[in-house]
């Protein structure tokens, strides 16, 4: 009996050693550090476990000029070095490639796909897991009147851009005075906007919310047109146009919608118009002697499109305005101070680029570090430096990427989609207007 | 009916599991441990003991990786139950970036050199603009770009790499 109650003893002290000694070894790193350990919150979440985030970069080919010599959509390894990771062909026959030029790219994360526009007259849907084209959208079943050279007759397919929540895609006609609205999961159209006074439906932007977009037109006052459509997306209402100097070309946005920036037929720089009045209400030019005399010269040849810029994008807190210097061969970078009405150019900021080949879009990561731009540079935005080149699998650079995505994945499946079109962004703007008055005020506390 | 030999296992082994544990809080090797790691950033180590050392000796984290590896860590961690608070993971972070972090000079963001570095933003901005034309070669070309430490980048010199770093750090 002695003996039990001694084993029981025993027992007992073992069990109280053994917890004090549990305890002591969770909490010892702190006690032996010396310092309090602020202990997790109460209601901290444990997150589900998630493989480390794999960045790529999609460019859609063949370019704008059909000469890159390129097809299908190249795949980059953003997490090193943009090495190349893949060609996603288009299920073309050897003698249909290089394929139709790719008029527009863009993405959805809840259908994990990326579509592409052409002017061979379809949207293709390819599945991101698999890689293989999902759906094919057509236009219509008869033909249309065709707007502009090289356009297909059922009037098939310009930029395309996916609504928030990513279910739905808004797509241009093929320069038609109408735009589609596609459900993004099965290529099904679920509607249509006319957009009569802006017929030749080229370039477009949305609101993060979803309530405007401005549809850009490739026409102007010599056709007697409007540049862009300001559109009242849920009730698919065009609620004012908005008339430039001449015909619109690449647009973008700041966070709200309230103002358009656009490139313009034969101007270096670009015009600003205000989506609530629907005016025009600044034209912003390079210094004239940077380009007028270069432009106007009938011996000189400017790669491009046809106008000293057609490239523009914001950084995504809008304190930059980027534009492409055909003349010049650089980007050109405005600041955008105040409620961004009066960008004033920064010379500091140029970005030459490769002479004799032209740049002529751009687009950026949703940080706003990485810009991707027309001639297959890439740029560090906020050195305003080129800190590399997309390349295919042969080592050729990859001139005319006008359609890049930056995307994230996750075991596979998309979780972040950078647009092709670099717009504004409220939450990064906000972000910087809070850091710029911190600065201020802690300058002004002599800090 | 003896219940004498299971009571004498029973007794043994959480005498044994007890003595373990409670030489595991008295371990002097530990306590060194945690001194060496507070002494690398004392501040944001509090903040690293909660969310790390409860489950794991500073000797598992005590060296160098690349920032990306060190995220890939804390997902897995994250995904093992390792719960933090933003500003908690804002501290370890920190704790990572200014005393384990390796930095590939020549290619790593602003972001990147800032935090371990320790310069601002401007300066880092300098430091890839300068890279752009040359490549950096060695500490002492760090050094010599406006608004850059000295002292700081000879503290983290034997974390400072300048050609491409192996593919699995």
């Amino acid at each position: 009996m002695q003996t039990r109650k001694a084993l029981m003893a025993t027992a007992s002290l073992a069990i109280m050693a053994c917890l004090t000694g549990s305890v002591s070894a969770q909490n010892n790193g702190a006690r032996n550090a010396g310092a309090a350990a602020t202990p997790p919150a109460a209601n901290a979440t444990i997150l589900p476990y998630q493989s480390p985030p794999r960045h790529l970069l999609y460019i859609a080919t063949p370019g704008d000029e059909g000469a890159d010599d390129q097809s299908g959509v190249v795949v980059l390894d953003a997490d090193h070095d943009y090495r190349f990771v893949k060609r996603i062909p288009y299920g073309l026959a050897a003698s249909e490639l290089p394929g139709p030029k790719i008029s527009g790219m863009t993405s959805s994360i809840p259908a994990n796909k990326i579509y592409v526009t052409t002017d061979g007259g379809s949207m293709i849907a390819f599945d991101l897991k698999t890689d293989k084209i999902a759906w094919t959208f057509k236009g219509e079943k008869t033909p249309v009147k065709l707007q502009r050279r090289g356009a297909a007759a059922d009037g098939c397919c310009e930029r395309p851009y996916t609504l928030p929540g990513g279910k739905t895609l808004l797509v241009a006609s093929a320069y038609n005075a109408w735009w589609y609205l596609i459900d993004a999961e099965t290529g099904k159209q679920l509607g249509r906007i006319d957009t009569p006074e802006t017929p030749r439906s080229h370039n477009l932007a949305v609101t993060a919310d979803g309530k405007l977009a401005i549809l850009a037109t490739l026409s102007g006052p010599k056709e007697g047109t409007a540049g862009v459509a300001v559109v009242d997306l849920p009730n698919k209402n065009v609620l004012r146009y908005i008339h430039f100097s001449d015909a619109v070309r690449p647009i973008t946005i700041n966070h709200d919608g309230s103002l358009v920036y656009a490139n313009v037929n034969n101007l270096d720089g670009f015009e600003i118009g205000d989506t609530k009045t629907g005016k025009m209400i600044k034209r912003v030019e390079l210094p004239g002697e940077m380009w007028k005399a270069k432009w106007a010269d009938p011996n000189a040849h400017h790669f491009g499109h046809g106008l000293p810029s057609h490239g523009i994008g914001m950084t995504p807190d809008e304190s930059e305005i980027w534009v492409t210097d055909a003349a010049n061969d650089a980007w050109q970078v405005w600041d955008n101070p105040g409620d961004g009405r009066n960008p004033v150019y920064n010379p500091s900021k140029t970005v030459p680029i490769q002479a004799g080949i032209g740049s002529s879009w751009i687009s950026m990561t949703n940080d706003g570090k990485t810009a991707f731009v027309g001639d297959g540079s890439i740029i560090d935005v906020r050195a305003h430096r080129v800190i590399g080149t997309m390349k295919d699998e042969y080592g050729r650079p990859i001139h005319a990427a006008e359609k890049v995505l930056a995307m994230t994945f996750r075991d596979g499946k998309l979780v972040e989609t950078s647009n092709q079109f670099a717009i504004g962004d409220a939450k990064a703007r906000e972000a910087r207007l809070s850091h710029e008055t911190g600065t201020r005020q802690a300058s002004n506390n002599g800090n | 009916m003896r219940p004498a030999p299971v009571l004498t296992f029973l007794a043994s082994f959480l005498a044994l599991a007890g003595l373990a544990n409670f030489a595991r809080a008295q371990d002097p090797d530990l306590a060194a441990l945690n001194t060496k790691a507070s002494s690398l950033d004392a501040q944001d180590y509090q903040f690293v003991q909660p969310v790390c050392t409860r489950c794991h000796s500073p000797e598992m984290f005590l060296h160098s990786r690349t920032w990306s590896g060190w995220k890939g860590i804390f997902d897995q961690m994250s995904g093992y139950g390792a719960a933090a608070t933003p500003e908690q993971w804002d501290h370890v972070h920190k704790y990572f970036q200014h005393s384990l972090t390796l930095i590939d000079v020549n290619h790593a963001d602003e972001d990147e050199l800032s935090a371990v570095l320790g310069v601002d933003e401007k300066t880092a901005i300098a430091i890839v603009q300068r890279r752009t034309d040359r490549p950096f070669k060695t500490a002492a070309d760090l050094e010599a770009v406006p608004g850059v430490d000295k002292e700081r980048i000879e503290g983290v010199a034997p974390r400072l790499l300048f050609d491409r770093l192996p593919e699995d750090q």
